[in-house]
């Protein structure tokens, strides 16, 4: 179907088609682009290639192999999803926006070349800020701008990389890098996007701001997209071992700490990425499938969680577990289908994490690397601890707030997403075949369900819940914001407008002014130059006689003659010198 | 956890947890090849890390909601628009700029 055309570029034209389909259908037309996709995908054979050419280079658009092929699939599917979350939606921008975000992805990932990538790459960084803008408010329209920022320079690392890159290998194809001067900015450049710490913050910033709808499009694909381009570009570079079991332990950390229940999933989004990072950079075959099948789960569950906690904010109006409690009675549903999320984030045995996160950290193990094996493990039980115990204890039990909620009725399509959901992440829990059939290294030589591992995932966990129950008092989240990286740019932001941007634009407001006020003066001056030069200069002159008189002093014929004649002698004598001169 | 089945039920879950260290197990190489290693370390790993949260970052990184400026007061999550712009209002509302600003900012909405 559709032969070699880039798949993402479906979804972009669907998007930009959207706008035309009548609005009481646009919400179920947004379904459509991704179901082509998913169409189209079946049908995209190993191997396939599209090349466009562009002034003197060759783009690849479309370069399908096995590791774009499992991020392809899963992102198409969770559009699909994340429509169907999304059909109760009447916000035309924030739907069209989404199909271009999803459709960059998509495209980022089939690109064979660099160019093309990075052309994908800030589409994703536009669309995705209008998710966040999209709710419309002093605070997220901020959020949004800072994204946009933080994303444009991770933007400019990745094109700074890639003209160096081309200027030292004369090729823009996208492969494994050499450790240059080049790769380690574009490296830079994916950190970004990654949420490498301790270039994360905007994910804590941007993706609790995000509209409902909006947060699940937005887990899905920025951080994924750049797990894809490590993954091709980076595997088996050591720094990302250390970066990654940094970003696992220090996402867990701050999600103990936040109060804002989708905070506490992007801080965890920040740790889970962090195991993938660190299974590309331990890069053998093992290590590179667990990280690969850990992003397919990691945006089943990750979607899943954002649509439990989305369909709480939609029905309560609120999103910090301190104005939040008790809420098992009237949302038992939303309850279940959260759970499943969380103990798939948790690796729980019959959940999809269980088939995938275990997969890198044995890949460790048996890279000898001990002190990340054990750091892993310590960032598995914080993920069970905030995402399993903490949000779900916080929201659904403990005390009722102060202040009572009200619960709203929720649309059938968010119960209908969020089983879909739910179904996938136990499907995938108990028959992980499918995804291990489709993985990028080779055949998986991994058997989640071998007893060693089973032992270890109930240990783990349940233990976690023993210790919990006994400092839950004192894990209760406080009304307070934690300072992170962004502090540096959310303050000295101001200092450095009032230096840069300020100046510019007060000299161009100044000129503008003077302009405008030049040539409305000009302008008058123009009207009448003569009444002009009398206003002005009117008390030098003499005042000129009424119709029909001389000037004062001039009534004799004889001087008017003689004046008349002296005249006329000095204008022949000037035109007689000036033929001369010139001729 | 307040109910006695929910206790009983975690209690019988954690000693069957144990239960699968039983079966053959190869000598020990790596500290997590001890019997019970992940049963400790689940402990162990819970009480490190809210210590290392709720008593040392804390404190130091606390801070009043209003940090970063005013938060949103009121804003309908159902229909996710602040009060004043409707859903379909598309680009052309301009979020209201809220006295106190935090920081300078463009006069206009990026419309």
């Amino acid at each position: 179907m559709f032969g070699a055309f880039p798949p993402g570029l479906i979804l972009i034209l669907g998007g930009l088609l959207l706008p035309l389909v009548p609005r009481a259908f646009r919400s179920w037309a947004f379904l459509a682009p991704p179901v082509l996709v998913l169409l189209h995908l079946s049908g995209l054979e190993h191997g396939t290639q599209a090349t466009w050419s562009f002034a003197t280079y060759e783009l690849i658009p479309l370069h399908v192999d096995p590791l774009a092929m499992v991020f392809g699939w899963i992102f198409a599917l969770v559009a699909l999803i994340a429509g169907v979350y999304a059909l109760h939606l009447r916000d035309t921008g924030q739907q069209v926006s989404a199909l271009l975000y999803a459709g960059s992805g998509l495209g980022a990932v089939f690109a064979g070349d660099l160019f093309t990538l990075f052309l994908f790459w800030e589409i994703m960084a536009f669309a995705a800020a209008y998710l966040v803008w999209a709710r419309r408010t002093r605070e997220s329209y901020g959020s949004a701008m800072r994204y946009l920022f933080v994303h444009l320079f991770g933007g400019s690392l990745l094109l700074g990389g890639v003209l160096w890159h081309l200027s030292e290998t004369g090729s823009i194809a996208f492969t494994q890098f050499e450790a240059t001067g080049a790769a380690w900015l574009i490296l830079a450049g994916f950190a970004v996007n990654a949420a490498v710490v301790p270039l994360h913050a905007w994910i804590a910033d941007a993706y609790p701001r995000g509209t409902i709808t909006g947060s699940v499009f937005l887990s899905a694909f920025t951080t994924k997209t750049a797990v894809y381009t490590l993954a091709r570009g980076f595997s088996g570079w050591d720094v990302l071992i250390w970066a990654g079991v940094l970003m696992a332990i220090y996402g867990v950390l701050y999600a103990i700490l936040v109060n804002d229940i989708r905070r506490v999933l992007a801080y965890h989004i920040v740790s889970q990425v962090g195991f993938m990072v660190a299974g590309i950079g331990v890069g053998t075959a093992l290590a590179l499938n667990g990280a690969t099948s850990h992003a397919y789960t990691h945006i089943l569950y990750k979607g899943l969680l954002f649509m439990a906690t989305g369909a709480v904010i939609y029905a309560t109006g609120r999103s910090r577990m301190t104005e939040l409690g008790g809420l098992f009675r009237s949302m038992p549903a939303v309850f279940w289908f959260y759970m499943v999320a969380a103990l798939s984030i948790s690796s729980a045995p019959f959940f999809s994490g269980f088939i995938s996160k275990p997969m890198t950290i044995v890949a460790a193990e048996y890279a000898d690397l001990t002190s990340v094996v054990l750091l892993l493990h310590l960032a598995s039980v914080g993920t069970f601890l905030s995402v399993g115990l903490k949000v779900p204890y916080f929201t659904w039990f403990g005390d009722e707030p102060a202040r009572p909620v009200k619960v709203k009725p929720l649309p059938w399509n968010i119960y209908a997403a969020m089983g879909v959901g739910a179904g996938l992440n136990i499907l995938l829990g108990v028959w992980p075949d499918p995804l291990y059939a489709i993985l990028p290294a080779g055949p998986v030589e991994f058997a989640p369900y071998d007893l060693p591992y089973l032992k270890k995932g109930f240990q783990l966990l349940l233990f976690t819940a023993l210790a919990f129950f006994f400092i839950v008092a004192r894990l209760r989240p406080k009304p307070k914001v934690q300072l992170d990286t962004d502090f540096i740019y959310r303050t000295s932001g101001g200092l450095a407008w009032n230096w840069t941007v300020l100046p510019v634009v007060r000299f161009f407001a100044w000129w503008e002014r003077f302009s405008w006020e030049a040539a409305g003066a000009v302008a008058r001056v123009g009207q009448d130059p003569a009444g002009w030069l009398r206003r002005r200069f009117g008390r030098l002159l003499p005042t000129p006689p009424a119709a029909g008189q001389a000037y004062p002093g001039t009534e004799s014929a004889a001087l008017r003659g003689s004046m008349t004649l002296m005249m006329v002698v000095l204008l022949v004598t000037l035109l007689t010198f000036m033929v001369r001169a010139l001729f | 956890m307040k109910s006695t089945v929910g206790k009983v039920v975690l209690g019988i879950a954690l000693v069957g947890s144990l239960l699968l260290e039983f079966p053959a197990r190869p000598a020990p190489i790596h500290v997590w090849d001890y019997p019970a290693f992940y049963a400790l370390a689940g402990i162990l790993g819970c009480l490190l890390l809210s210590f290392m949260a709720k008593g040392v970052m804390s404190p130091v990184l606390d801070r009043s909601e209003d940090f970063y400026g005013p938060e949103d007061a009121e804003y309908d999550w159902t229909t996710e628009s602040p009060a004043a712009a409707g859903p379909e209002s598309g680009g052309r509302s301009s979020p209201s700029a809220g006295s106190g600003d935090p920081g300078p900012r463009p006069r206009r909405g990026g419309a």
